[in-house]
């Protein structure tokens, strides 16, 4: 990380809780969503850089919210998450006027609520809009690839675990029958399981495998 | 009278555990327990994906309790997870009214119906409850007296219904084990999980601060054995002191509940791969009950 940046780190490192170095005029400080906007008036007013824009990834039961900050070659990004139960922040407008336009954006497509806004109109929607905000997706997880790739499984061959053929011998050994629910690869039993995920239309949600 | 029950050993005790399934089959036997086996029912599936969609994870568990309904029985099963799957989905329906008829919908065009006549039993309730601890008692023939034990009862084991005894299930786990005259020693640590599901999303995290926490507070205790009633836990449990033997050396041996009760009934250790199929040291066990 070149030594500009790294100041800055040392002197509000009791607030980053984690730092990821893109390149070394490239960096991400992840704040506590409390912390943010001390920081970002520090690094606004006393460091120089000037706030280039915010990014937002609905994370299934959170936002992550990302301020990028610009000065000369550096890029400083300070990262926070919010809730999706409560989706507020404070916002930046007092301090940094050029954050109006960007936290109302935000807040017309993902429905997070900037605390304080100077203006709190809305800028990419229609005043009257009443439906839920375009971008925000349900509250859902976003799934560990182990969950996903079981989901998949379960669609496409209703879970049924396979059985190895050392397993096949050792049960023979012990007199245990050769196979059994839910074991057994029932064509009639993967055949309702995909009716099932076909009327929850689950295969919207992951790919299914033919 | 003669129990039955549908028999449903879960995945993990039927393709990784064929020894505990023995050793299952072989108490059930013993006590006239009739098992019936169906080929229609599907995965259980377990509860964590309801996560992914919780209606359809909820149908599909359904649809394996209708089919017990339709032959009148209630579904047997050794695998926490499996019991933890069928008993919320079976609460969730009964108690919500939208949920039930959305699953009911879908449930009739495949030709099923749920009504809540039948119950998914844990084998420590059937073995505690139905066959009773006295029957068990007195059919001890090899007292394990000789052996001090650990117990891990399983995160999913403490499932129960609003405002139930959340201890129920546990303290009848420790009375089956004390029936086979094993002492039973606490570290306190007996409700960790340990580190089977959260492994899904952070293996290395679960590996340190769920199952070798377990770990070296039991090796710590100085027991004979860990026994749990639980296929994952057991899983977890051996695997990860293979996985951890370049750092420490554990070498605890962990057994189900139904190898114990297996080996004070009677069953000859080597009918069921005792010592051959666990990653743990089991042989431990033999030499010190005069098996070995």
């Amino acid at each position: 990380m070149e030594e500009f940046l790294s100041k800055i780190l040392e002197k509000h490192k009791d607030k980053i809780v984690k730092v990821k170095e893109i390149v070394p005029w490239r960096v991400i400080f992840e704040v506590p969503n409390g912390r943010l906007k001390e920081l970002a008036k520090d690094v606004f007013e006393i460091h120089g850089f000037r706030l280039s824009t915010i990014s937002t990834l609905d994370q299934g039961f959170y936002f992550e919210l990302l301020y990028h900050f610009v000065k000369d070659k550096y890029v400083l990004t300070l990262k926070t998450v919010i809730s999706k139960e409560n989706p507020r922040i404070p916002s930046l407008t007092d301090i940094i006027p050029g954050a109006n336009w960007l936290e109302r954006e935000v807040r017309d497509l993902f429905g997070i609520e900037f605390e304080g806004h100077v203006e709190p109109e809305r800028i990419v929607l229609p005043p009257d809009w009443s439906l839920e905000p375009p971008l925000r997706k349900p509250i859902a997880p976003k799934l560990p690839p182990t969950y996903a790739e079981y989901l998949v499984n379960l669609i496409s061959k209703a879970a049924l675990a396979s059985i190895t053929g050392i397993v096949k011998r050792r049960r023979t050994k012990m007199g245990l029958p050769e196979v059994v629910a839910p074991v057994l690869e029932s064509k009639k039993v993967i055949e309702e399981i995909r009716k099932i995920s076909k009327e929850l239309e689950i295969d919207r949600k992951v790919p299914v495998r033919k | 009278m003669m129990l039955k029950y549908i028999f449903y050993p879960g995945c993990y005790v039927s393709t990784m555990l064929p020894h505990v399934e023995a050793a299952i089959r072989f108490i059930l036997k013993k006590f006239n327990v009739e098992t019936i086996e169906l080929e229609d029912l599907s995965c259980c599936p377990p509860k964590i994906n309801s996560i992914a969609d919780e209606l359809f994870w909820l149908t599909v568990a359904v649809r394996n309790l209708a089919i017990a309904e339709s032959k009148g029985l209630d579904i047997l099963t050794p695998c926490n997870g499996c019991f933890e799957s069928f008993f919320e989905a079976k609460m969730m329906y009964m108690e919500g009214k939208d949920l039930r008829e959305k699953v009911s919908n879908i449930l009739s065009k495949l030709g099923y119906k749920f009504e809540g006549k039948i119950k998914p039993k844990h084998l420590i309730e059937v073995l505690y409850e139905d066959v009773g601890l006295e029957k068990i008692k007195e059919n001890i023939v090899k007292p394990l007296g000789a052996l001090r034990v650990a117990v891990h009862y399983g995160c999913h084991l403490f499932i129960v219904e609003h405002g139930g005894d959340v201890w129920k299930k546990p303290r009848m786990t420790d009375e089956l084990i004390k029936v086979t005259r094993a002492e039973l020693v606490r570290d306190g640590l007996e409700r960790l999980c340990c580190g089977f599901v959260p492994s899904t999303v952070d293996d290395a995290f679960s590996l340190t601060y769920r199952t070798e926490v377990r770990l070296k507070s039991v090796k710590e205790l100085g027991v004979d054995a860990l026994v749990t009633p639980c296929p994952q836990c057991l899983m977890r449990l051996e695997f990860g002191q293979v996985r951890l033997r370049a750092k420490a050396r554990y070498d605890v041996p962990i057994i189900h509940l139904a190898e114990l009760l297996a080996l004070a009934l009677g069953l000859d250790p080597k009918k069921f791969g005792f010592t051959v199929y666990h990653k743990s040291p089991t042989k431990l066990i033999l030499q010190k009950i005069g098996l070995g």
